[in-house]
């Protein structure tokens, strides 16, 4: 007989941990205890120590599924004789103080015990569209204040009837100390109105009724408001393009992408290509959006010519293609089917996700999803509900103010979302899954740190796309989404973000970090905070360079340490040199970075404006390749693009009128999408990025090998290159430890550090032959689909053979790949595959969105450098 | 960025300007007429209140659609003293000028001063007059100075907007800075732009000859920095939130055009002969009224209205820390609402 002391670290408090050891004590005829404690569970067994080995064998593998352990500590304790098993309470049980290193579940998705139960007829709580257990159900976006329990939820509203409360002490029950535990007696409930009705005192109709009511409405091609877990939905059957045309247009949103909801993942294969992977990811209880490939895509090898909108007929069709792996040889498989079905198919595809080879795809996660779905069509538009540019609404008057002119009818509840929780989105590439937003389902859950870090830090992240980042030793709690903080309301929210996590986590920064942009309202934000806690005295405050923290999160979330090689692509990051980087190579540790190799700079004309209208890029490099000789090209660009405004940007450029330099891969994707008539002004993030990848076909370095560029290094020597005459040549020109930029750059604001950044042997990469390559082909009426694909060959092929050069110069064989270009799968996979082939290791982004919503993370881990500086 | 020595930015009017202004300047004057940060000082000289003022112009080029630098530094001036309510009376005149400037152009811009002195019924009393060599100043420089009697009763300043008032423009934005912009880089000016410069004291008289004693609570000239800074400096200064509609601002066509090819927004672009308007809302309608009736005021409009910090928005202080005293939000057409900063330095591109 021995007695054995178990603490148990990780997320095992809320997810009914406690009951699933004393079920399994049970089982195994073991005595002892189980208790809370601050930093998780302690269990306490007396018996054969064989026993005890093989209970804690079997607990690891069958631990319940929304626990995850994360430490293991067994200690031999003195013989107690206990009499049986028991949960027993403890202070951690009621009280904050103790709850510290305690995680906070995300929400879950309805498990299906529960969804069972909810199907029955017989059971107590059939069609309950809030029925919930210890595996499933809302969590974080119900919780107001730590710890984690039903008075300090939205559910204190509610007080338990006799049988929920029954369930709810009984530690066999499935329901044991589950927070949010409800029926139709005691919880919340379900109410619909009409928007026209909303006005009026009439109240609509409750409980099923408001649920067949909702559902008619859909059936009907008309628009439901629909109150879900974290924030508001905007509905709509998403196989009728007219509905759909409907919601674009009240909801002001032209092109952007909508997310849809299917009833189960075979009716989803009627739009998207589904593996058994995707359909892991789709049914696992985050319930994320999975981007998947449109089952049939229009035809590619229509030229740009041709009107800019795809048709809506297909030539042929594009099928079977599952992902843009390395092998495949052949671009496209063209397979026969019927024309009607498929023009159906396409036509609403293309109002789905216009332009775009990608849908986004959920199942229904909270059981009103599930009860909704049963009756509505099976394909549901599921789109955020907010005004356009605002956070998500949470809250019933104001979704009823937001959406009276929207939708059409609400599907409301009286349950209170506390904290906002947009979708998270996710997509596979290079066989993983990965975040586009880590939001629902994910965020609160930490990412752990390989080094602890030496201080508590706040992280502000950048400006669109924000998260923040909250780290404690060695985790860091990355916030769920929260959005483009220019918008007044998003930047409440981001404020209110930093107080409730704060608040929930326990946790008081010492260090707070922001980026390097000064225009920033993460910046700005960050400054106030430090010039109002600095009384303190201890707080410090550093900028971290936005290239350099995406290059760190890279780092971060592979546990890295030490020198990286870090291809960092994006759309606008401010330099230490004032200019606009995207395109950049760095040699980089926590501590700094050296700025390796860049795109070369080009004129941005008009600074933001350029962003939101591609032609201007466009103009750009044809004036940079061309000079006034670009008028004499008879490319339809030109005919598209209106004369005067061509000379008057060309006149911004001479006369360097607001035209920032930058060095952006994301302005050159706009470049190329436009000039080949793709897009010329855009409505969200990265749609010329998007369209230029749905129109290109796969990697195959024969069909379509890259087209020309050059690496200018530091004296001024042209290497016309490509990866491999690098690889087999030797460095051309003498690598010189010569500083190009003049700027140790230092904030202005006294008491700011930032990071040091230094220079060895820098080059530029020279574009414009790519440019002008890209210009010959158009000449020539190649088709759009072929220039699409040389083009993302070109861009593989020109960092690639950048960082090969690195790892001659220095040795560095690891290399990081991060910015949200990456959310391109031609080019992550393209990267991957050639730099992998040139045996370096290389690393990608797998628990935090390469693009801005993972850069906090990376200002996280710079911190400790600027303590000890 | 270089902090050690004096930057171009230092003198737009925006972020940076402000905090050299109240970091560096401000505390060696250290007295309290100066910490007002209004348009001029207003003076007590033996119970006659007095507001005082100063600008020098250095426009390029000195010649523009809708006038020179002369009458720019004459209608600067009497406008600056005329914004906390005084009736200008007096001004000085002190021209800087390169060796080897054209008599010719002298006497036209010399000229123009007098007309426009005469349009706004002030004498100029006082002067100087120095020349430097060749390059060591770009053709003319002009500082004015001036004085001018704030009637009883009139108390205007940046720091007096309160929930509730409204906000009016007297007309169209941006047409100076435009204009000056267009025709120094030969971007070709549209037909009807052309500089805004012109004397508002008439203006500003009538306006508060029309209403009540005390219900005119802010005047400002949107020069430097536009309408957005401006507003941002009373937001501050008065500690509450003031939100505008883009749909209500009123920008010519050609001006917005232009606005939208060099990707600027003209909330930040200069004006010379406008101003900004923060009067209870009672009153709003008659000083509309008022305005509109004035040649340079017809196209006036109420473009916003001004909210005390908390029931602005949803603001969720920080332990305190909230964002800044006072801000300015514009709601856009398309319906988001949008922080309107002061610029901070050049217009660095954000957006990803
Ligand atoms: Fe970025
Ligand atoms: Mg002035
Ligand atoms: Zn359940
Ligand atoms: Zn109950």
């Amino acid at each position: 007989m021995v007695t054995k002391q178990i603490d148990i670290s990780g997320v095992v408090q809320g997810v009914g941990f406690r009951p699933f050891l004393f079920r399994m004590a049970h089982g195994h005829k073991l005595n002892g205890e189980v208790f809370n404690t601050a930093h998780g569970v302690t269990l306490i067994l007396e018996g054969i120590e064989k026993k005890i080995e093989k209970f804690l064998k079997e607990m690891i593998l069958r631990k319940p599924p929304l626990s995850t352990i994360f430490d293991i500590k067994e200690t031999s304790i003195g013989f107690s004789g206990y009499k049986g098993f028991v949960i027993t309470l403890t202070p951690e049980d009621s009280e904050k103080s103790s709850s510290k290193s305690a995680l906070i579940s995300p929400d879950v998705s309805i498990c299906s015990d529960c969804l069972k139960e909810m199907n029955n007829p017989d059971d107590r709580r059939f069609a309950y569209p809030f029925i919930n257990c210890t595996n499933c159900g809302p969590r974080y976006t119900i919780i107001k204040d730590i710890p984690y329990d039903r008075a300090k939820t939205s559910m204190n509203l509610f007080p338990m009837c006799q049988r929920c409360q029954e369930e709810y002490d009984d530690p066999m029950d499935r329901r044991f100390h589950a927070q949010p535990n409800a029926c139709h007696e005691c919880g919340p409930h379900v109410f619909f109105m009409e928007s026209s009705s909303v006005s009026k005192t009439s109240s609509g109709s409750h409980g099923e009724r408001a649920i067949d009511d909702a559902a008619k409405l859909l059936t009907e091609g008309k628009i439901l408001a629909l109150k879900g877990l974290g924030g508001f939905h905007l509905a709509v059957d998403a196989l009728n393009p007219e509905a759909v045309a409907t919601l674009r247009l009240r909801k002001k949103r032209p092109h952007k992408p909508f997310a849809l909801m299917v009833k189960s993942v075979e009716t989803a294969s009627r739009l998207v290509q589904i593996s058994s992977e995707d359909k892991t990811i789709l049914e696992s209880h985050a319930r994320p959006i999975l981007l998947l490939r449109k089952n049939v895509v229009q035809a590619q090898n229509h030229c740009y010519q041709q009107p800019c909108q795809l048709q809506h007929f297909p030539c042929q069709t594009q099928s079977l293609h599952s992902s843009l792996d390395m092998c495949q040889n052949t671009p496209f498989e063209y397979i026969d089917f019927g024309q009607t079905f498929y023009e159906k198919i396409i036509s609403a595809q293309q109002e789905i996700a216009p332009d775009n080879a990608y849908i986004g795809i959920m199942l229904p996660y909270t059981p009103l999803h599930a009860l909704l779905l049963d009756k509505s069509p099976s394909i549901l538009v599921m789109t955020s509900g907010n005004r356009s540019g605002e956070p998500l609404s949470i809250d019933n008057q104001d979704a009823l103010d937001a959406f009276s002119h929207i939708a059409d009818g609400f599907l409301l509840h009286n349950r209170d979302i506390y904290f906002r929780a947009d979708d998270s989105i996710m997509q596979r590439q290079c066989g993983q899954s990965r975040f586009i937003r880590r939001s629902r389902g994910y965020a609160p859950l930490p990412i752990y740190l390989k080094t602890p870090v030496l201080k508590p830090v706040l992280a502000c992240g950048g400006g669109l796309k924000s998260t923040i980042c909250l780290a404690e030793g060695e985790r860091a709690f990355l916030s769920p989404h929260i959005g483009d903080l220019d918008n007044e309301k998003v930047f409440a929210f981001y404020r209110k973000s930093i107080v409730h996590l704060k608040q929930i986590l326990d946790i008081e920064p010492e260090i707070i970090i922001h980026d390097l942009h000064p225009g920033y309202m993460s910046t700005k934000f960050a400054k106030n905070y430090y010039e109002y806690i600095q009384q303190e005295n201890k707080v410090r405050i550093a900028a971290v360079q936005h290239h350099h923290a995406h290059a760190l999160s890279c780092m971060a979330e592979n546990g890295l340490e030490g020198e990286v090689i870090a291809v960092t692509l994006d759309g606008t990051g401010l330099g230490t040199d004032r200019h606009i980087w995207g395109g950049e190579v760095l040699l980089c540790s926590r501590g700094g970075f050296q700025r390796k190799a860049h795109l070369a700079y080009l004129p941005m004309p008009g600074g933001d404006a350029a962003v939101h209208e591609p032609w201007r890029m466009a103009i750009s490099y044809l004036y940079a390749a061309f000079g006034d000789d670009l008028f004499f090209l008879e490319i339809p660009f030109l005919q598209k693009v209106d004369n005067n405004k061509i000379k008057f940007i060309i006149q911004m450029i001479k006369k360097k009128l607001n035209t920032p330099l930058t060095s952006s891969c994301g302005r050159l994707f706009d470049a190329v999408a436009s000039l080949l008539l793709l897009c010329q002004k855009v409505s969200f993030e990265g749609q010329a990025a998007m369209a230029l990848e749905s129109h290109s076909a796969t990697i195959n370095e024969k069909l379509y090998p890259s087209y020309p560029f050059e690496i200018i290094d530091s004296n001024s020597h042209l290497s016309p290159c490509s990866r491999n005459s690098f690889n087999h040549g030797k460095s051309e020109g003498a690598f010189q430890e010569k500083v190009l930029h003049d700027n140790k750059n230092h904030d202005a604001v006294a008491n700011h550090n930032m990071l040091s950044e230094s220079f060895g042997m820098m080059f530029q990469i020279n574009t414009l032959p790519l440019v002008k390559a890209i210009i010959m082909d158009i000449l020539e009426g190649k088709p759009r689909y072929q220039i699409a694909t040389r083009f993302h060959m070109t861009i593989i092929d020109l960092f690639v053979a950048s960082v090969l050069r690195i790892r001659h110069e220095t040795g560095v064989n690891k290399v990081v790949l991060s910015g949200g270009v990456f959310h391109n799968t031609f080019i992550l996979s393209g990267m991957v595959g050639f730099l992998e082939k040139e045996k370096m290791r290389v690393y990608t982004h797998k628990k935090v969105p390469c693009g801005d919503g993972g850069i906090a993370l990376g200002q996280i881990i710079a911190a400790d450098a600027l303590v000890n500086q | 960025m270089d902090d050690k020595n004096v930057l171009l930015d230092h003198g737009s009017g925006g972020k940076i300007a402000h905090s050299m202004l109240t970091k560096m300047i401000l505390p060696l004057f250290d007295n309290p007429l100066l910490a007002k940060m209004d348009d001029s000082a207003v003076l007590d000289l033996s119970g006659i209140r007095v507001s005082f003022s100063t600008d020098s112009y250095v426009v390029d080029p000195i010649f523009f659609p809708g006038g020179n630098i002369g009458d720019l530094a004459v209608n600067g001036t009497v406008n600056d003293i005329s914004m906390c309510g005084g009736d200008p009376l007096y001004i000085s005149v002190a021209l800087i000028l390169e060796e080897g400037f054209a008599k010719a152009e002298l006497s036209r811009i010399l000229e123009s001063m007098g007309e426009a002195a005469k349009r706004a019924g002030v004498m100029v009393v006082t002067g100087d007059t120095k020349v430097l060599p060749r390059g060591k100043v770009d053709k003319i420089f002009i500082n004015t100075s001036g004085v001018g009697i704030i009637p009883e009763g009139i108390n205007l300043s940046g720091s007096n907007a309160s929930p509730g008032d409204k906000v009016i423009v007297s007309g169209t934005i941006a047409d100076h800075g435009i204009t000056i912009l267009s025709s120094r880089e030969g971007l070709g000016i549209s037909p009807g732009v052309q500089s805004d410069s012109a004397p508002l004291n008439g203006m500003v008289k009538s306006i508060l000859n029309a209403v009540p004693y005390g219900t005119v609570h802010v005047l400002r000239d949107p020069t430097r920095g536009g309408v957005a800074t401006t507003l941002n400096e009373i937001a501050s200064q008065s500690n509450v939130t003031i939100r505008i509609k883009e749909e209500a601002i009123p920008v010519k066509d050609a001006v917005r055009g232009t606005c939208e090819l060099l990707g600027f927004d003209p909330l930040y672009v200069a004006n010379e002969g406008k101003l900004l308007a923060i009067v209870s809302p009672e009153v709003a309608e008659d000083v509309l009224r008022v305005v509109r009736s004035h040649e340079s005021g017809r196209d006036a409009s109420v473009i916003g209205e001004v909210y005390s910090i908390e029931d602005a928005s949803c603001l969720v202080s920080l332990s305190g820390a909230n964002y800044s005293k006072g801000s300015v939000i514009l709601e856009t057409v398309i319906g988001g609402a949008r922080v309107v900063d002061m610029l901070t330095g050049e217009q660095l591109p954000r957006i990803c």
